[in-house]
């Protein structure tokens, strides 16, 4: 036992800080403080939940662990204490309440669970893994000789309630899992040992959650057959461990064993069947089937009432019980039931329906019941089943009154496998006389197309020369042949193109709209539209690899400008689909094929490049290809083009124009961004900003538009941009990588100091993120950047200074800069540092981590500097914690140098004053050294 | 001693100057002593100049008042502490102020309506409306006072959570302590300043030491020099020592 001072020097100790009081208790293995600690009071104030907007959080209380730890050793002391413990809503309390609770004798644990009891029933949610102890405890307490403690506990634990949700809306005070596994686990032993009382507990909530649930009644009680369609474990029942099913479970498993169990079986179904609910019948009727020779009685009873032959809700049940005890049945019982099913259905069923069909609506009714009780019919029943299955056919399952099943699709009327032994005009053949049903669940020309496209992959040369067999075919086919070509050719397959663009000519020249109809389910191209795009895709492929040999030109010329000719996009799609301009354009025909006019131009210039004489000075530009000209000057008139899509190709191509004619570009500059048409304007520069790299020229070109963009930078971030990228970080970063080339500096009123003074501090902070991202590799930079970049920081710190105080957030992502290593390690701490004094916190932290982790060795001094920024920083506090091995290297690194040991130590003990232990053991490498020096 | 009274140091400091001065405290600091300035100059320069300033008076053996001067440099500094923490104390007097203001303006318009007040019977009688108004007012007032204005003991309990630094709450029994530890320390250095506490300058060093250890145990905790005097303790107590 602790003598006065030894419990005044503990108190003192740990009320210095949170960590020595939870270390303290950590530490304790012996009772014998127990006493002491509770004079003092500290057993008398657990820690409340903290609630935080929608968040609450649980402290841990070590003096609640303390209890569980010394509960074997002191059970009398450690009750005393808990029985004391005021009441409180934090559930890590009260686990380690229950902790305790299962090592003391069960009176002892009973004493406590009464209290705990009434908490339970205040609680709306128990949380964490509370439910799952307090389970324990209900088999502890009952196999301790506690069993009317045990029952009430686990009446209050699994209690339900209504839940607000439109079907099966009853839920526990946890989760349903948990639910299921404490019924499946705790409660067998519960009942095995208070028998029917147990047993009525399970029943209750049963009863409670179908009363409780408005949508499961009607006044014929529930509607289990729908929710539960068999009492026997079944695919049919489609559970997701809703409440009522785990019960509907642990009833039917725990009512067998207490049959099997009990000197009164027939007490068990008499329990079950009194209750009004269906399912209880039903749960009895299961019952008597699978304990028959227990019960033969009552099972004989349930078979022959009436009640249970004409219940809807009962069948399932109903049927199989009479499946398994109609042969030991008496010959009136059997008698009796077969007359009820040679009557048929009750009138008042048939005549729901019209009279013609009342003989057929019987003898479907007739069919049902004999084919579920096929086994044990007599044979003269037998051959009347068979005359009436002749007449309407055989139910799959006559023991369901519904039954589901699922489908995935579309589907193919062949298999891959048989399509590929076919040749492709037998292939071609099949596809021309193959027709599609009706039905939704059938095979389409979708399924059937899907299949044949990795056919053609496979076997691309056979399909290239017999191309000319599928020009009888549905467009659904054309277009995955197509697609299944272009599979091949990406893959690295040689083609004879020639009947390539032959076929793509004949398909290209098609009218458009086909006179084949369409049904809801058979799934199926609408017009020749789709195929012209996977057709302008392939084009494009071939024309960018250079596959398609030059003298073709005319030809892949004629299919390109014939699949301009599609509609799509309409100006309607523009307003209806909410994809940025330059995703649509790759998803509609007419986009496609402007791609497929870029990558002709380019080709073409490459090979008259490469047939023009080395002395031939004739400049190759767009005049040489004038086709190509007069298709994008048209499609840049306002007049005839407006779709935002198509004008975006222009956007992801400018620095290839302006390399295939940097006259022709200057000259429809003023065609390409619009004063007036600011959405056509904005088609293009966004979609140049978010897909093109910056090139010196054409930033010179166009520098206008980039002053423009600049003036007008919107002044919050925009989000949903090309792709997810925002136009205007793309702006900042061309700016910034112009800024490390040198072709721009930051000067004042000029477009850089503009941009970084105008724009979203958001938006210019994951520009000098993108910097220091781009400096990742920084043997590949070359060494002029640094300076350059050097400068630019020192203008965007004095800009930041300047500005608001929130504008400094744009120097936060230093970090990237600082874990490239990219800068002299002299000026990059500096900046660090002065971020963090001024900030507060740098971004990425974990590269700022990792690179002190680094140099530790090197600059001990100023990586503790910064480990001790980020340490205290709100934002950076915990990133440490996840990066133990970083953080020891840095911690190391100062302990071994004498002059920062000082500064090393004060650090372990601080983070120590956290409750993080881990670094402890760094301090017992070497002597400590003394406290820090004041410097001068 | 010069003629002109003038003592240059040898580091080149004039003897007597302010600078001499607070050059010669600081050389006599103890190493807690520079420690826990090294802390509050961290938390704020302000703090720093208050702590010096108590032992700038301390060490003026001529000035026969230094001792209750220095304790009003500490009593300064253990009051400001919260302040320059952020923590919510009694900052809020002002508005307490305007909040008494308008009470008393209730009070003199209650008086001037209500048939309860006789000059010279004094209060007497149901109460009327006026008077039920200002009594409804002066409730609401209390109100607001309770909401506001945390007991001292509250104020100084958020203090000290605050002053750890660590995101842990002890346990109210510890907290107590805690509270009754620095207000113990804060009474004493009051009195003296009050000259309610005759002392002599061993017992304000000894007060100023309980302060130092209370401070730097927050300010630069040692935690695992604790947690040794913990297993130390426990070892003891179960008889491994």
């Amino acid at each position: 036992m602790p003598n006065p001072e030894q419990i005044k020097r503990a108190l003192d100790l740990i009320r210095i800080r949170p960590a020595n009081h939870e270390y303290f208790f950590r530490k304790l293995s012996s009772p014998d403080w127990l006493a002491p600690l509770d004079e003092e009071g500290l057993f008398a104030s657990p820690p409340p939940a903290i609630r935080e907007g929608d968040l609450i959080r649980f402290p841990n209380w070590p003096e609640s662990q303390y209890l569980a730890r010394m509960a074997p050793l002191a059970p009398d002391q450690v009750s005393a204490i808990m029985n004391k413990i005021p009441e409180t809503d934090n559930v890590r309390v009260h686990h380690d309440l229950a902790t305790a609770a299962l090592a003391l004798p069960g009176p002892l644990a009973a004493i406590w669970v009464r209290s705990e009891i009434v908490w339970i029933n205040q609680q709306d949610h128990l949380y964490f893994l509370l439910p799952e102890i307090l389970g324990e405890l209900i088999e502890y307490l009952t196999n301790n000789d506690c069993p009317a403690e045990a029952l009430e506990l686990a009446r209050a634990l699994l209690d339900i309630r209504a839940a607000n949700a439109p079907i099966r809306n009853v839920h526990a005070r946890f989760d349903s899992w948990s639910y299921e596994q404490i019924i499946k686990t705790r409660i067998p032993a519960l009942i095995a040992r208070t028998g029917t009382l147990g047993f009525a507990l399970i029943c209750d909530l049963l009863e409670k959650a179908i009363h409780m649930d408005s949508a499961d009644n009607d006044e014929d009680g529930d509607f289990s057959y729908i929710w539960r369609p068999a009492i026997e474990a079944h695919s049919q029942n489609h559970s997701f461990g809703e409440i009522p099913d785990t019960l509907v479970d642990s009833i039917r498993d725990n009512a067998l064993a207490l049959v099997d169990r009990d000197a009164n079986p027939g007490e068990i179904v008499r329990l079950l069947a009194e209750r009004t609910c269906p399912i209880f019948n039903r749960l009895a009727l299961y019952v008597m089937g699978e304990r028959s020779s227990l019960l033969p009685e009552a099972a004989e009873s349930a078979a022959t009432a009436l009640s249970n032959f004409r219940s809807v809700k009962v069948f399932h049940e109903y049927i199989h019980l009479l499946g398994k005890v109609f042969p030991s049945l008496g010959s009136d019982s059997r008698d009796l039931i077969l007359g009820w099913i040679d009557d048929g259905p009750p009138e008042d069923y048939l005549n729901r329906f019209e009279p013609d069909n009342r003989e057929r609506i019987k003898a479907h009714w007739q069919v049902r019941w004999l084919s579920g009780l096929k086994e044990v019919l007599p044979p003269e029943w037998q051959e009347k089943l068979a005359e009436l299955a002749d007449e309407v056919g055989e139910p799959e399952h006559p023991d369901f009154h519904s039954y589901s099943s699922s489908w995935v699709g579309p589907t193919s009327p062949l298999s891959a496998s048989d399509l590929n032994e076919m040749s492709p005009p037998d292939i071609a053949a099949y596809l021309n006389s193959w027709r599609p049903t009706d039905e939704w669940d059938a095979p389409t020309p979708e399924g059937l197309g899907r299949t044949l496209q990795p056919i053609v992959c496979g076997r691309a040369e056979e399909f290239v020369s017999h191309l000319d067999s599928f020009k009888e075919s549905d467009p659904t086919y054309v277009r995955f042949i197509v697609q299944g070509l272009a599979d091949a050719i990406k893959g690295g397959a040689t083609v004879d193109w020639a009947p390539v663009l032959s076929f793509l000519q004949w398909l290209t020249r098609q009218q458009r709209s086909t006179a084949e109809t369409h049904s809801a389910y058979n799934d199926r191209d609408p017009h020749w539209g789709w195929s012209w795009r996977s057709a302008a895709s392939l084009i494009s492929y071939g024309l960018a690899k250079k596959l398609i040999e030059f003298p073709w030109r005319n030809q892949v010329w004629e299919i390109i400008q014939n699949i301009l000719r599609d509609p799509d996009p309409t100006p309607e799609d523009d307003a209806r689909f909410s994809m940025d301009p330059a995703t649509q354009s790759i998803n509609t025909t007419r986009g496609e094929a402007m791609h497929a006019v870029v990558r002709y131009a380019l080709w073409v210039r490459s090979s008259l490049l490469e047939t023009t004489a080395d002395d031939d000075q004739t400049p190759v530009d767009l005049d040489s290809i004038p086709e190509a000209k007069r298709q994008f000057e048209a499609h840049l008139d306002l007049g005839q083009e407006t779709s935002p899509a198509i004008r975006s190709v222009y956007g992801q191509w400018l620095n290839q124009l302006f390399i295939l004619d940097r006259t022709w570009v200057q000259e429809q500059l003023p065609t390409l961004f619009p004063n007036d048409h600011p959405e056509a304007r904005s088609a293009v520069w966004d979609t140049y900003l978010t897909h093109c790299p910056v090139y010196d020229e054409v930033f010179r070109l166009i520098r206008s538009e980039y002053e423009r963009a600049t003036d007008q930078l919107p002044r919050e971030e925009r989000n949903g941009q090309s792709m997810g990228r925002d136009p205007s970080v793309c702006l900042g970063e061309h700016l910034l990588i112009l800024v490390g080339r040198g072709v721009l500096k930051w000067r004042e009123s000029d477009i850089v100091a503009k941009f970084f003074e105008k724009a979203p501090v958001d938006t210019t902070a994951r520009c000098v993120a993108f910097v220091g991202r781009s400096l990742q590799t920084p043997e590949s930079i070359p060494g002029e950047v640094g300076p350059r970049l050097v400068e630019f920081w020192a203008s965007l710190r004095s800009a930041a200074a300047a500005g608001p105080t929130d504008r400094l957030g744009m120097l936060k992502p230093f970090g990237w800069w600082f874990g490239s290593g990219f800068f002299a390690d002299d000026w990059a701490f500096e900046q660090l540092l002065e971020v963090y004094r001024i900030c507060g916190s740098v971004e990425p932290d974990f590269q700022v981590l990792e690179r002190l982790a680094r140099v530790a060795a090197d600059r001990p001094a100023q990586c503790l500097s910064a480990f001790a920024f980020m340490i205290r920083s709100e934002a950076d506090r915990w990133t440490y914690w996840g990066h133990l091995d970083e953080s020891r290297k840095i911690l190391e690194a100062g302990l071994t140098n004498a002059t920062t040991r000082p500064q090393a130590e004060a650090l372990i003990h601080e983070i120590g004053a956290r409750g993080d232990m881990r670094f402890r053991e760094l301090l017992s490498n070497g002597d400590e050294a003394p406290p820090p020096p004041v410097g001068d | 001693m010069p003629p002109d009274g003038k003592d240059i140091a040898g580091d080149g400091v004039e003897k007597g100057s302010i600078e001499s001065r607070r050059a010669a405290v600081l050389m006599a600091f103890s190493g807690q002593q520079r420690t826990l300035l090294q802390a509050l100059e961290q938390k704020n320069p302000s703090l720093a100049t208050i702590y010096v300033g108590g032992f700038f008076v301390l060490s003026d053996v001529d000035n026969p008042d230094r001792f209750a001067l220095c304790a009003h440099s500490i009593r300064e500094l253990m009051e400001k502490i919260p302040i320059y923490l952020n923590v919510s104390t009694r900052a809020q007097q002002e508005s307490l102020k305007s909040k008494a203001r308008e009470l008393e303006d209730s009070y003199i318009s209650m008086c001037q309506r209500t048939s309860c007040r006789d000059e010279s019977v004094g209060w007497d009688g149901p109460i009327d409306n006026p008077l039920r108004k200002f009594l409804r007012r002066l409730g609401q007032c209390l109100d607001w006072f309770a909401s506001h204005h945390p007991r001292r003991r509250e104020e100084i309990g958020g203090m000290l959570e605050r002053l750890d630094g660590s995101a842990g709450v002890l346990p109210p029994p510890l907290a107590s302590l805690n509270i009754d530890a620095w207000t113990q320390i804060r009474d004493f250095f009051v009195g003296v300043s009050h000259h309610r506490i005759a002392c002599k300058e061993s017992d304000i060093r000894q007060w100023l030491d309980a302060l130092e250890r209370f401070l730097l145990d927050r300010l630069v905790p040692r935690t695992f020099d604790d947690f040794n005097d913990i297993d130390s303790l426990l070892d003891e107590e179960s008889g491994h020592a």
